[in-house]
Order: structure tokens, then C-alpha cells, then sequence
């Protein structure tokens, strides 16, 4: 292929911030390395904790949008593999797929991995058409809810009775290839066409019971340690599929929101946009694909964008998103066989460039350039770098300094007890004890304080859905009285959903200092052994505290877009009510809509949040244990001497 | 007075004829779907000239009833305000319900077109479409080849009046964006497997290609030409048509023509209007003989020759809405009423002068004769009949005639199966019978469609914000 490496020199460009980005990560992990071959051996965990972390960084990038909005001929482009993604005129994309780029943990001998549906999740499925379908039985969309139900039934029944005594194997298990075959990739991770494979085609066979796809692809011109996901289009007719994809967005941090040129911005858009703005620390970009179908790109274009501007601030949705215009199939063009191209999307490129070309060479540069598929590689390193890049960059050196600290430490005192003998008695067992001790305090009052703060959040969301329901049953009263039953009714649900956001960010707020006070409870009980026990003083204030995570407000709050998108349900729910009938059934829908959202809340959320704080308060007691016992360890052994900590930090530190 | 009674009387008689003569009111044919999906363009092509805006981004008009006649627009407000306007640049869409646009176009001959702001527009309420349903025959729904039939159009199909099911075509537009014939045929099927049920045909078609929308306009006409009238009445289309026609002084020039003096105010180009109708409409009155209601059956008039009185024409006048069950009920008028009314509007005819004449073209024409009946009046009968002209839906509630018909009426399209309509329509009955007793009594301070203070026109008037309330 022609003046392949220019091609691709230019994503190495593209991805220019992001190859910086590693390259400072595989320096830090070199120094790590180095420094853990001269380190003392009770820093040996932490430090291997530290390297695990590193190299298995993997940013994830989310591409979302709705069906045939070009997602996953977007993906190739951005890989530079214009067939690897099947893709179609019709809806086809049936499979999170996720693209491992020069992933240093992928298997031996393995290009693909496809795993299915476990019995459980199918179960689920098949009774409850998922979350959709409960929300649309609530919401007394009986005959969509009904829908749901039977095309789940529906594919279950299908899928089971083309594959057969497959099927039980399958479910819950994967399968791997050692390379990416189209034909394989099409078994799997594409609707296929119902026609076709009553004609015999295998396109799609496994694809209803495919959960997870995960292909790596290794190649010079990609970055390392990127993971870009291929997501089903939501606002499909199948909407289980639409479920998997909701499902599966607070996986990524930076989220592509792929639209159509032709109807930039829909009211799905929107609702999409919504869903992932909810959740902190997000880092989006709208990339307007399908340009290359505009009569007149440029200038539709700017219209397109103005008017997305103004609608995104009118909605107050995503605040200054980045958006960014192109084609995926312009790139694909380029990357295969320019002259290849449709008519009216070479027309397009020719309005775009003034005037067309019959030099191949010329046209595949214009296609690539007005592909805009560089800005987006340029934009989606930027976001990986400033977002989970940094994020990491910072835990990162968190955990070096507690480290280093600790070093230091030992160090130290060991050099003083060449000058001075040991200040107490203690043995490795009688700190053991003392150590345990601490740690049981630690965990117990973290535990108690905790269980103080779920009560108040409880308390909150049970409140929050009270005054709701109050709100929303008066503001519909005083609206019957107004209007009679004429008119139409909606409520917004903006409220509830604020309120229960501030509860749960600020019950996330209040996990985190009882985690900082449990760590301060851990260093004041290592002080104290410290001091009276082993005889070294050491500056608390300069003990670095591990990272907690971040407790986003999680995408379970955007679930009201239940309520956003379905305003055809009030209006129709609320025309053929009675009064009373209404309010009464009103209340009782919205009780039966937020209900589980506070469950959700609760159990997917705020007890996992819980469980990693706790996690990490009894790591660093563990670390911190083991810096103790390095000391004694110190004072009984000769130890050490061995390293060279600080020339060692200050490399690290760099 | 007599006179005006007079002219009252052939009035409803040639309403009556014209219906007859050419049926119903057209059948109205609703394009909608999301937005962007070629909607505008289809109309534009349909109609052979570019009558409404097109844009990439969401288009921020209101729905566009798009009729025959003489060139016009009238916006109607959420609050039933009306409003005749020059362009469609200034509406606001959020507080207008949909506008009228009269003009001249061969397909309007065959049908009304009500063009439909997109579904899933984040910035227009998709009540602000759906609203116009209830005035629909029939549903073209526009889906775009490259995203075709998503969740977000089934839903909406799902939800669909079930007399609007099964009765229009899909229109997937911008098929000159596919690779080739196999990809057309694939989205093709698909959309057979997936929308099938909800529509009568498929088609796929490029908007750039004449023959494309000439294809849409034979799939329209042969499935326009079986629908049954299944959407509501609306006054505020037909009179704007009756404006054009009847309220408007242009017809006053046909008078002036035959034999009164010309009014001074009489715009020249009505007789070029005249020649438009000819061109083109077999029936320039198609919306008032469906909408309006005129008496079908001969008029029992008991006292047609008592003295004018004001009022007692308004309480006539009021009982129009009950006589509507009578046209709305069958879809199609009554045919055998057909030669009936003709004959009687014949009789009618040698009270005025000319009569010959004016019958002649009228009959080719489908003109109201009650323009020639009143030929030979003063310049004072004319404003009367200016006036007189909301009467030609005459009303009176035949002998026969009563609540129950005007169930009929309330009832029709409705499903009785679900008590909560019934007890919409019964509510509706009560607030029309209600209606009729006000209006005896405050019949004075009415105004017209437009504005004008016009107490003999109240009733329909009524009728008219009536309808567009429910």
C-alpha cells in the first residue's frame, strides 16, 4: 500500500499527547523498577502495587450514540483498520466491543475474546426486558413493556434453537481466538440479518448471547494502553440492546457521543448527553459524524454547530463540550481505496475543497483531512491525558511518596542506632498485637461512623422522594383546578433528581473524611508505637494520605430520563384520568419510579463506595504495619545500608 | 329583510349542491416523522415549488395545513387566536397551534397537506406535532435511509390512533445516500420486517428525483383515494377557505360583474381568482360543506318569510354544531341528496336575476350560486350578505334531528370501549348543548374569525373555538 507510513505517521500525531503521556509513565515505571531492586524488601508489596498500576492503566474511551449514527466505521477509522468493525446499513452493531490497543496483559495467543451471558443475567433479561422494560411497565406502557418482554423471549427462543446444545454450553462462558477473523467477528458481534440467516448465513448467530467482545490489536502507529469501546446504538427498536449500552457507560471517563450529521441532536441525543454529563469527572466530546452526506458540508457545518451551541445551553446539558465535525467514512476511504468512493460523498468532499480531483493521492489526503478524524484523535488524547491520565499521575504519587516515606524512615533510624541502641524492648510478636489492635479501632469506629452517615442518607432520599412526590401531586392539583382536563401535564423531575444528587454527593463527601480520619486514627496509632515503642519520631504532617476514590453521582441519577422521555405517558396517562384516579396514581408511579432508584443508589453505589474506602484505610494500615515491622526489623537485623533512597526519590520524584 | 332571508335560504342550498357535487371535504394527508427526515422537501416536491423552508438543523415551524385556494395565511394560537400574516418568518411556534396556508397547487385539488414539525426535536414539544392527528386521514411518515425506523418513530406508531394504522405508506427518504440497489433492499426489508404492521405500503425514494415523488404522489393517491374521512372537523381551515371564497370581498366582485354597482374596496384580482378556480378546483368549497354543515336535508323552513330578526337567525345559527353529525357522520355526503339539492338550488335560481348565466358557470364551477342569487341587491344587501354568510351552514336542527344525532357527532372516531372516552364525550355533549342555550342569549357581542364584530356570525363562531379547544 502506498505511502503507508505517512498514513500513519499521521496517528502517532494524532495521538502525540498521548504517546508523551506513556512515555512518562514507562519512565516512572523504570525508576520504580530500579528503586525496588536497592529497596528495602517491606516496600517490596507496595512498590510491585505501584508497578501493577501502571501497566495496567488502560484509559477507556466510550463511543455512544444512537443506531447507524457511524459509531463503529468511526472506530476503524480511528484504528486505521477499515474492516475490522463490521458494519452495515442497518442497525448491526449488537456488542460492547472492546479494542485493546498494544495491551501488554493480552493473553497468549489471543486476538479475541467473546464472552457470553450467564444464565442469571439471561434470566433477567428475559423476565424483565431489563430496566427499560420495568420503567416502561411502571409508567403503564403495558403494551411496551409487553414488547420488551416478548422480544426477549423471542431471541432467547430463537437463538436457543439455532444453536442448539450449544446454547447451555455457551451461556456464562467465553470463547478466544488467536486472530481477528471477519468471519468470526461477524458470528459474534453483529445483529446479522434475519433473512439471511434463515438463508444459511452465520452472520450474527452468536450475537444474542454475546456480552462482552475484547479484541487486541497491536500496531506501531496506535498508542499503548487505550481501550476504545464500540457500543450498540441506543434508540433501537431491539431495546435490550439500548439496556447494555446504558448499562455500560459509567465504564468509560472520556465518552465519544457520536451523532448523525443528517438530525445532529435529537431529543436521544440529548437524553444520551444527559445521561453521561450526570456523572463527574467526565471527559465528553460530540463528534458530528456523516458530514460527508451534507450537500455542502462546510457550511452546514457551521449551522450544525451553532445550532447544537444553542440547544446544549438552552437544555443546560454538557457545558462547553468540545464539538468536533467528520466523517468516518472519509477516513475509511482514505485508509482503503479513495476512488472507491459513493458519488454523493465524493460530491460533498469536491464542495468542500472547491472543485474535485481525479489524482488518487490528491483525493485520499483531502478525504483524511476533511475526515476530521485527527482533530478527534488529537481531542480524545487530550481528554484521556487530562482526565484518567492525570487522575492516575496524582494516586500515583501518592502512593511513591507514602513510600519513600517510609524508606526514609527506616533509613534513618537505622543509621541512629549505629549511634544510639535501640529504645524499648519490643518484640515482632508484641507489635504484632499492638498493630492489630490499631487496626481493629480503625476499622471498627470507621464502620460505626459510616453506618451513621447511610442512615442520614437514607434519611435524605426518603425525604427527597417525599417532597417530591408532595410537589408533584400539588403542582398536578392546582393544575386540574386551572385547566380542567384539558391541556397537557408534565412535571419536571429535575428536582428530585437534584436533591437526591446532593444527597449522595454529599454523603460521598462525608465517606471521604471518615476515611481521611481513619487514616489520621492509623498514623496517630503508628505514631504512637513509633514513638513509645520503637523511639522514632517522625513529621506526621509529611505522611501522604493514600487516594480515595472519587464517588461520582452515578449514571443511576440520570434514570429519570424515565421521566424525561416519557412525557407522552403523562399526557396520556393524565387525559383519560379522573382526578382522583390520577392522583392517585400518580403518587404511586412516582413512588414506583424513584424507589428503585434509591435502592439502586444504595446498594450499587454507596455500598461499593463504602467497601473501597474501607479497602483502602486497611491497606494502609497493613502498609503502615509493615513499615513498623521494619523498623524493629531494623533494630534486630543489620539490614539495609543497601540502597541509595535519595537518589533514588529524587529520580522519582521527578 | 326578506331579501336577506332570501339570500339566506340559497345560500345553504348551494352549499349543499357544491358538497354534492363534489363530495366531502378532501382527504388530509399528515406528513410527519423525526426531524430532518426529508418531511419539508416531500411537500415541497409535491407541490411542485419550494412553499415551505427546509434546513438540516431542527426547522422551527409550527405544523402547516396546507390547502387550495387563493394565497393566504392565517396563523392560529395555542389560545385559538387567528391571525392572517404574509410569511411564515415571524410565527412563533411556540405559541401557535399550526397556520393555514391557502394556495394554488394540483395536488391540493386532491388533498389537504398538513405538514408536521419533527419528532424528537429537543426544541419543540412533540405535542406541538401530534396535536394534528386528530385532524389527519391519513399518516405519510418520513424516515431517513440512513437511520431508519429507530425506537423513538416506533413509539410514537405504537401509540398511534388505530384508524391512522395500516393506512399511510413509510416514505424512507434519501435513498441517493446509499451505496446501491442491495443496500436500498436491505433497509427496505428491514423496515418491512420491523414497521410493516403500521403502514399500508413502503416506499424508498430519493428527494432529489421527480419521478421518486411522483411515485409518492400515485402511493397518495391510491391510498388517499379509499381513507375514510376519519380526522376532526376544523372551522379555522375551512372558513379561512370560505374567507377567501365567500367573506372575502373578491367575491363581491362576481356580484359587481353581473350586475351590482362595484364596490369601491373590491380588489381587482378576483376575477383572475375566479379564473384560478376554474383552472383548477372542481370544488373551491371543499372544506365548508364537511366542516360547516350545511342543512343537507331540504330546509323545513317554517318562516321564511317572517321579518329578519337578528336573533332568531343567531338561534338558528346555533343549532349548526348539532346538524354537523349529519355530513361528519357519513365521511361522504349523502349522494342522494346529490340531485335534490341541485334541483332546489335551480329553483332558487330565477329569484335573482342573471340567473342563467351565473348558474351555468356555477355549476361547472362549484361556486357558491348564492353570490349570483343575490345579484341585482344594493350595496346594503351585500354587507348583509357579508354578514349572512356564516348562516350558510344552516343549521336549524332538522325535525328529526336531535341530542342524539349530535352524539353521533361527538362520538365519531371516538373508541366507546374505554369508559374514560365516554366520559369525555359525554362532557362534550353537555358543554354543546350548553353552548346553544348561551348563544340565544348572548348572541351579540361575537366576533368573526378575524376579528371583526360580527354577532351573526357567533354561533358557528362558537362552534368554531369550540372545536379547536377539544
Amino acid at each position: 500500500m502506498p505511502n503507508t507510513d505517512s498514513k500513519f505517521s499521521q496517528y502517532q500525531e494524532g495521538f502525540r499527547e498521548l504517546n508523551a503521556f506513556w512515555a512518562k509513565l514507562d519512565k516512572l515505571d523504570a525508576d520504580v523498577e530500579a528503586f525496588a531492586e536497592t529497596a528495602l524488601s517491606f516496600v517490596d508489596e507496595p512498590l510491585d502495587r505501584v508497578r501493577e498500576k501502571i501497566r495496567a492503566f488502560e484509559p477507556s474511551v466510550s463511543v455512544i450514540g444512537q443506531i447507524k449514527a457511524g459509531k463503529s466505521t468511526l472506530l476503524n477509522a480511528i484504528i486505521g483498520q477499515p474492516d475490522l468493525l463490521p458494519s452495515d446499513v442497518n442497525p448491526w452493531t449488537s456488542v460492547i466491543t472492546g479494542l485493546h490497543l498494544n495491551n501488554r496483559f493480552r493473553p497468549v495467543n489471543t486476538r479475541a475474546v467473546f464472552r457470553f451471558f450467564d444464565r442469571h443475567e439471561w434470566d433477567r433479561l428475559a423476565a424483565t426486558g431489563g430496566r427499560l422494560g420495568e420503567m416502561a411497565k411502571r409508567a403503564g406502557f403495558d403494551s411496551e413493556a409487553d414488547a420488551v418482554r416478548s422480544q426477549v423471549d423471542q431471541m432467547r427462543q430463537t437463538t436457543e434453537e439455532r444453536l442448539g446444545e450449544e446454547f447451555e454450553d455457551l451461556l456464562g462462558g467465553s470463547r478466544t481466538y488467536p486472530d481477528l477473523d471477519k468471519d468470526v467477528l461477524d458470528r459474534y458481534i453483529c445483529y446479522g440479518d434475519p433473512d439471511d440467516i434463515a438463508d444459511g448465513a452465520r452472520d450474527g448467530i452468536y450475537a444474542d448471547i454475546t456480552k462482552f467482545a475484547d479484541l487486541y490489536i497491536d500496531s506501531d502507529f496506535l498508542p499503548k494502553g487505550l481501550c476504545l469501546r464500540d457500543t450498540p446504538g441506543v434508540n433501537d427498536t431491539f431495546m435490550m440492546r439500548e439496556q447494555i449500552t446504558l448499562n455500560a457507560i459509567s465504564d468509560s471517563r472520556v465518552c465519544v457521543v457520536v451523532l448523525s450529521a443528517h438530525q445532529a441532536l435529537s431529543a436521544m441525543d440529548l437524553a444520551i448527553l444527559r445521561i453521561i454529563c450526570s456523572v463527574d469527572a467526565r471527559e465528553v466530546l460530540i463528534f458530528v459524524n456523516r458530514i460527508d452526506q451534507l450537500a455542502q458540508p462546510q457550511v452546514e457545518v457551521e449551522n450544525i454547530r451553532k445550532s447544537v451551541e444553542k440547544t446544549l445551553r438552552r437544555i443546560g446539558v454538557g457545558d462547553g463540550i468540545e464539538i468536533l465535525f467528520g466523517s468516518g467514512y472519509w477516513a475509511n476511504c482514505a485508509l482503503g481505496d479513495p476512488g472507491s468512493m459513493r458519488q454523493p460523498s465524493r460530491d460533498a468532499l469536491a464542495e468542500f475543497f472547491g472543485g474535485d480531483t481525479d489524482d488518487p493521492e490528491l483525493l485520499r489526503q483531502r478525504a483524511m483531512e476533511a475526515s476530521g478524524v485527527f482533530q478527534l484523535l488529537r481531542a480524545i488524547a487530550n481528554r484521556v491525558v487530562e482526565g484518567p491520565g492525570a487522575a492516575i499521575l496524582n494516586d500515583l504519587q501518592k502512593d511513591l511518596d507514602t513510600i519513600i516515606e517510609m524508606s526514609e524512615t527506616v533509613e534513618s533510624v537505622a543509621e541512629q542506632r549505629m549511634s544510639a541502641p535501640p529504645a524499648s524492648e519490643m518484640t515482632q510478636m508484641m507489635l504484632s498485637l499492638k498493630i492489630a489492635d490499631v487496626h481493629d479501632r480503625v476499622l471498627k469506629s470507621f464502620d460505626e461512623r459510616v453506618a451513621g452517615v447511610r442512615a442520614h442518607l437514607v434519611e435524605r432520599l426518603d425525604r427527597a422522594q417525599d417532597t417530591f412526590v408532595e410537589s408533584a401531586t400539588e403542582a398536578l392539583q392546582s393544575h386540574i383546578n386551572a385547566f380542567s382536563e384539558a391541556g397537557t401535564w408534565t412535571h419536571d423531575p429535575t428536582s428530585l433528581r437534584m436533591m437526591m444528587r446532593t444527597a449522595y454527593v454529599s454523603a460521598c463527601g462525608r465517606l471521604r473524611r471518615e476515611g481521611e480520619s481513619a487514616f489520621d486514627t492509623v498514623l496517630d496509632g503508628v505514631q504512637e508505637i513509633l514513638e513509645t515503642d520503637l523511639g522514632v519520631y517522625r513529621e506526621g504532617s509529611s505522611i501522604e494520605f493514600p487516594e480515595q476514590q472519587q464517588h461520582k453521582a452515578p449514571t443511576i441519577l440520570a434514570r429519570t430520563i424515565a421521566l424525561d422521555l416519557q412525557g407522552r405517558w403523562w399526557r396520556k396517562f393524565w387525559r383519560f384520568g379522573r382526578e382522583h384516579a390520577a392522583q392517585k396514581r400518580y403518587r404511586a408511579t412516582i413512588v414506583a419510579e424513584t424507589t428503585p432508584i434509591i435502592d439502586g443508589l444504595m446498594d450499587d453505589f454507596f455500598e461499593p463506595a463504602v467497601r473501597n474506602t474501607r479497602d483502602i484505610v486497611e491497606k494502609f494500615l497493613i502498609d503502615q504495619g509493615a513499615f513498623c515491622k521494619a523498623i524493629l526489623e531494623s533494630y534486630e537485623t543489620d539490614a539495609t545500608g543497601k540502597s541509595d533512597p535519595d537518589s533514588m526519590t529524587k529520580r522519582l520524584i521527578a | 329583510m326578506i331579501l336577506s332571508r332570501r339570500k339566506s335560504e340559497p345560500l345553504a342550498r348551494d352549499e349543499t349542491a357544491s358538497t354534492a357535487s363534489v363530495g366531502a371535504r378532501k382527504p388530509r394527508i399528515m406528513i410527519a416523522g423525526e426531524f430532518s427526515a426529508g418531511k419539508t422537501k416531500l411537500i415541497n416536491g409535491l407541490i411542485g415549488h419550494e412553499v415551505l423552508p427546509s434546513n438540516v438543523t431542527a426547522t422551527s415551524l409550527p405544523p402547516i395545513w396546507l390547502t387550495s385556494g387563493q394565497t393566504g395565511i392565517l396563523s392560529v394560537g395555542l389560545n385559538g387566536e387567528k391571525a392572517e400574516r404574509s410569511s411564515l418568518d415571524d410565527v412563533d411556534v411556540e405559541d401557535t397551534q399550526f397556520c393555514v396556508m391557502a394556495l394554488s397547487a394540483p395536488i391540493l385539488e386532491r388533498f389537504d397537506i398538513i405538514d408536521t414539525p419533527g419528532n424528537s426535536d429537543p426544541n419543540i414539544d412533540a405535542e406541538s406535532w401530534e396535536r394534528m392527528l386528530r385532524y389527519a386521514d391519513l399518516v405519510v411518515w418520513c424516515t431517513n435511509a440512513n437511520q431508519a425506523w429507530r425506537q423513538s418513530e416506533k413509539s410514537v406508531w405504537a401509540d398511534m390512533p388505530s384508524h391512522l394504522v395500516g393506512v399511510g405508506p413509510l416514505v424512507i427518504t434519501h435513498a441517493d445516500l446509499l451505496a446501491d440497489e442491495v443496500t436500498a433492499e436491505r433497509v427496505v426489508r428491514r423496515a418491512r420486517r420491523e414497521a410493516g404492521a403500521y403502514f399500508a405500503s413502503i416506499l424508498m425514494v430519493s428527494l432529489l428525483r421527480d419521478a421518486d415523488i411522483a411515485r409518492v404522489a400515485d402511493a397518495l393517491e391510491t391510498l388517499g383515494g379509499s381513507i375514510a374521512e376519519s380526522g376532526e372537523a376544523n372551522l379555522a381551515v375551512s372558513r379561512f377557505a370560505q374567507a377567501e371564497r365567500a367573506v372575502s370581498e373578491d367575491q363581491t366582485i362576481h356580484l359587481g360583474t353581473i350586475d351590482a354597482p362595484p364596490s369601491p374596496k373590491v380588489p381587482k384580482r378576483v376575477m383572475s381568482r375566479r379564473l384560478e378556480s376554474r383552472d383548477s378546483a372542481p370544488d373551491p368549497l371543499p372544506e365548508i360543506q364537511s366542516e360547516i354543515q350545511p342543512e343537507p336535508q331540504p330546509l323545513p323552513e317554517p318562516e321564511a318569510d317572517a321579518a329578519f330578526d337578528p336573533f332568531e337567525i343567531t338561534s338558528l345559527d346555533d343549532e349548526a354544531p348539532v346538524t354537523r353529525p349529519l355530513y361528519d357522520i357519513g365521511a361522504a355526503p349523502p349522494p342522494a341528496e346529490m340531485p335534490e339539492q341541485t334541483g332546489e338550488a335551480a329553483q332558487a335560481a330565477p329569484i335573482s336575476q342573471d340567473a342563467r348565466v351565473v348558474n351555468a358557470v356555477l355549476e361547472k364551477l362549484a361556486v357558491p350560486s348564492y353570490v349570483a342569487q343575490i345579484s341585482g341587491s344594493s350595496d346594503d344587501d351585500l354587507a348583509k350578505t357579508k354578514l349572512l354568510q356564516p348562516h350558510k351552514q344552516p343549521c336549524r336542527r332538522a325535525p328529526g334531528q336531535s341530542a342524539r344525532d349530535l352524539w353521533h357527532d361527538v362520538i365519531r372516531g371516538k373508541d366507546l370501549n374505554d369508559a374514560d372516552v365516554v366520559l369525555a364525550c359525554a362532557e362534550a355533549l353537555i358543554r354543546q348543548i350548553d353552548a346553544e342555550d348561551d348563544l340565544v342569549h348572548n348572541g351579540s357581542n361575537a366576533v368573526d374569525d378575524y376579528g371583526e364584530p360580527l354577532s351573526l356570525m357567533q354561533p358557528s363562531n362558537h362552534g368554531g373555538s369550540h372545536e379547536n379547544r377539544t
